[in-house]
């Protein structure tokens, strides 16, 4: 994909690109699959001699489909789609707010708004709300731990904002009465099991969960929100294009996706602790033994500062690359598509992909260019 | 030929296929600082590799996920007890990745000087820390009964290891010479033609002495040569590859010297993937604590399992490498997309 436009005709590069898309999932779904087993493991058993312990596998098709898996997979689908569109719509946005690029600006606006609102709006009203319900069915400690829920209780409210006071056991804060009820188990009355039918040993950090959680929960909020400011103004005389407050905001909601796909995590995660594998290994019994606490910080702070610097010259660099923009297509170098091998079989039978096209074989169409970014 | 044999076997072509692939973007990289000279020059060189260095690296991740799905124990006992090395290894891989990606994106000289150093060292540093924890496992570590390594960092730098870490920046060196002679013309071919019969006398040398070196104090390794006979074709055979290597490029025919020396770097890992057999990691305290195929692995199950998967991908895997290698061949140009 990346290095194939200057080589390959358009079917064959939309090919390399649909497999990189492909992939990209495919890698996703593998790592949600090995997470969603820490959080709901099943399809094991625990085998005690040799020593020492460990879980082994009994079934495949239980370990792989686990009944987080589905609901969490759908979940980080639509938000990795949410982020991808909504980086698209900011670097368009800020093009059209600078009046640069406009007609590429508004075609690439106008693609890649669907895209975002479908999967923002998906996230908020199905796949968001479908895997709040599955960690009621499996995890209820984690459940009570992110909405602040301390004693049993039926009509439990759903916190917008709040504070979790951890020793006094009180939640302030602005709240929709009985909704939490209402979404976990669909009846306004059903009780949600709080965090005192638990042992104390097994509750999570409650308000640094409660936190991160509300973080992503007002984000999505805010996407969904955003999908449909976006449509009523694209078909209200295509306003979204003249209003420039939309347009920033549209700008600056790409860094609003990335924090709300790692405050997600940190959800998924906090949330599940003190284990490493729900109700089966704690995670201090599952620290190595010979690992130091000096190791520990050592690698801490490598990463911290290692990624920090790269942080910041990668925003520096992406920031320069978009603030350059693309060549204005008058001065961009063409390439005659038509001579680019495009299929498999052309591939493999041309000698050497540069001196395919360009001497020997006569374009049957009138040449056709490609944009080349430089 | 037992199930965890047969792992024990795809784990060894793992990490010879990851030597062996990234071992020449190593060796481009160790390199690049003394056959390239203007800025045109080094994008040449580093856009030799262009396509295809991140697709190689990720041999050495399948190496990690194969240990970690079929041997377990052993897993957990070399990434805890070798932990500051390891995060060493991994700094040393992201600041290698990012010069590439880095480099070319400004232009202003003193940036590009930057990551071109960075690309350089952190080449030479990856062969170097390679090579030493390949002197570690076959040297054997302070491994104890409950599987856990007691080894410092500074505990790891002994001669033995340090010398292997050289051999291999030289093996990579001449690895990455026959794949940049191929892939260029011009100055810095002929600067390339310089430097590699020089590394390929350093290579010889230093193999010799490593290889002298454990057949006289690496019992556990060498025993293995002397219990059963066969596993010596591995040797040999690296042996024959060397001096076909030689040959082939007396004759200028590149390709084939190209392939001698990825065999030979294969069959030298396999040497010792045949001297360790049936250790995965060698207690220096008592040989019964040995991590061994059949005391690190997982559950027969488990493995049958990733069998199919691995029958599966890997050569898929292989088709669409060798795919990619074939649609980059020729002389590297730079073109619009090249870093």
């Amino acid at each position: 994909m990346l290095f194939g436009g200057n080589r390959l005709g358009p079917r064959m590069w939309l090919a390399a690109t649909s497999i990189v898309v492909f992939a990209a999932h495919f890698s996703a779904l593998w790592i949600i699959m090995a997470n969603s087993w820490m959080q709901t493991p099943q399809g094991y058993e625990v085998v005690n001699s040799p020593a020492p312990a460990r879980a082994v596998m009994t079934d495949f098709t239980q370990v792989m489909f686990t009944p987080s898996f589905l609901p969490r997979i759908f979940h980080v689908f639509f938000a990795s789609w949410t982020a991808g569109s909504a980086l698209v719509l900011s670097v368009s946005a800020y093009y059209i707010l600078r009046k640069r690029n406009i007609d590429l600006a508004k075609a690439n606006f106008t693609l890649a708004l669907p895209f975002f609102v479908t999967f923002a709006i998906l996230n908020f009203i199905a796949a968001g709300p479908r895997q709040a319900i599955e960690v009621t069915d499996h995890q209820q400690a984690k459940l009570a731990a992110i909405e602040g829920v301390f004693d049993d209780q039926s009509c439990a409210p759903l916190y917008i904002v709040g504070w979790v006071n951890e020793s006094e056991q009180k939640v302030t804060g602005l709240s929709v009465p009985c909704l939490l009820s209402l979404l976990s188990y669909r009846s306004k009355d059903a009780t949600v099991t709080g965090l005192n039918s638990f042992p104390q040993d097994d509750w999570a950090p409650v308000n640094l969960a409660f936190q991160v959680y509300h973080l992503m929960f007002n984000l999505a909020m805010f996407f969904a929100l955003m999908a449909v400011i976006g449509v009523a103004l694209y078909f209200w005389k295509r306003r979204i294009f003249t209003w420039r407050w939309v347009l920033w905001l549209f700008v600056i909601n790409v860094a609003f996706t990335e924090v709300a796909i790692i405050t997600g995590w940190w959800t998924a995660e906090i949330g599940r602790q003190p284990w490493v594998v729900w109700n089966v290994l704690r995670t201090e019994d599952a620290v190595s033994p010979t690992l130091t606490t000096t190791q520990a910080w050592f690698s801490v702070v490598m990463f911290v500062v290692l990624y920090s610097l790269l942080l910041v010259l990668f925003l520096y660099l992406l920031n320069a690359k978009i603030k350059r923009g693309p060549e204005p297509l008058e001065d961009v170098e063409t390439v005659d598509v038509t001579s680019l091998p495009n299929t498999v079989r052309e591939i493999f039978r041309s000698h050497g992909p540069r001196a395919s096209g360009d001497a020997t074989r006569e374009p049957a169409h009138p040449v056709e260019a490609r944009e080349v970014t430089p | 030929m037992s199930l965890n044999d047969v792992w024990f076997v795809l784990f060894s072509l793992v990490i010879a296929g990851y030597l062996i692939l990234d071992g020449f973007d190593m060796g481009v990289g160790i390199l690049h600082p003394l056959v390239a000279r203007t800025d045109h020059e080094r994008r040449i060189v580093l856009n030799s590799i262009g396509p295809v260095w991140d697709g190689n690296e990720v041999w050495i991740v399948l190496g990690g996920g194969v240990l970690f799905a079929a041997f377990p124990l052993a897993y957990a006992s070399l990434f805890s007890g070798f932990y500051i090395a390891f995060m060493l290894v991994l700094l040393v891989m992201i600041l290698r990745t990012v010069a590439v990606e880095f480099r070319s994106k400004r232009r202003s000289p003193a940036w590009r000087a930057l990551w071109d150093t960075v690309f350089a060292l952190t080449s030479l540093a990856l062969a170097l820390l390679l090579g030493i924890a390949f002197g570690n496992i076959i040297s054997g570590v302070d491994l104890d009964q409950q599987g856990d390594i007691h080894e410092s960092l500074l505990n790891m730098l002994h001669p033995y290891p340090l010398v292997i870490g050289v051999t291999a920046a030289a093996m990579f060196a001449v690895h990455g010479a026959i794949f940049l002679s191929m892939k260029t013309d011009g100055e810095i071919r002929q600067r390339v033609h310089h430097y590699l019969p020089r590394a390929q006398v350093a290579f010889v040398a230093l193999t010799t002495l490593v290889v002298v070196w454990t057949a006289l104090t690496k019992d556990e390794v060498s025993a293995r040569y002397r219990e059963d006979f066969w596993p010596i074709v591995f040797p040999a055979g690296a042996l024959v590859a060397c001096v076909l290597l030689w040959r082939m490029l007396r004759q200028g025919r590149e390709f084939y010297a190209f392939i001698a020396s990825a065999a030979m770097i294969g069959l030298l890992l396999l040497s010792g993937g045949a001297g360790m057999y049936p250790n995965l990691i060698i207690s220096s305290i008592d040989p019964a604590y040995n991590l061994t195929v059949d005391n690190a692995a997982s559950a027969p199950s488990t493995l049958k399992v990733m069998l199919v998967i691995a029958a599966i991908g890997i050569p898929l895997v292989l088709l669409y490498t060798a795919g990619v290698y074939y649609f980059f061949r020729g002389k590297t140009e730079l073109e619009s997309d090249s870093y």
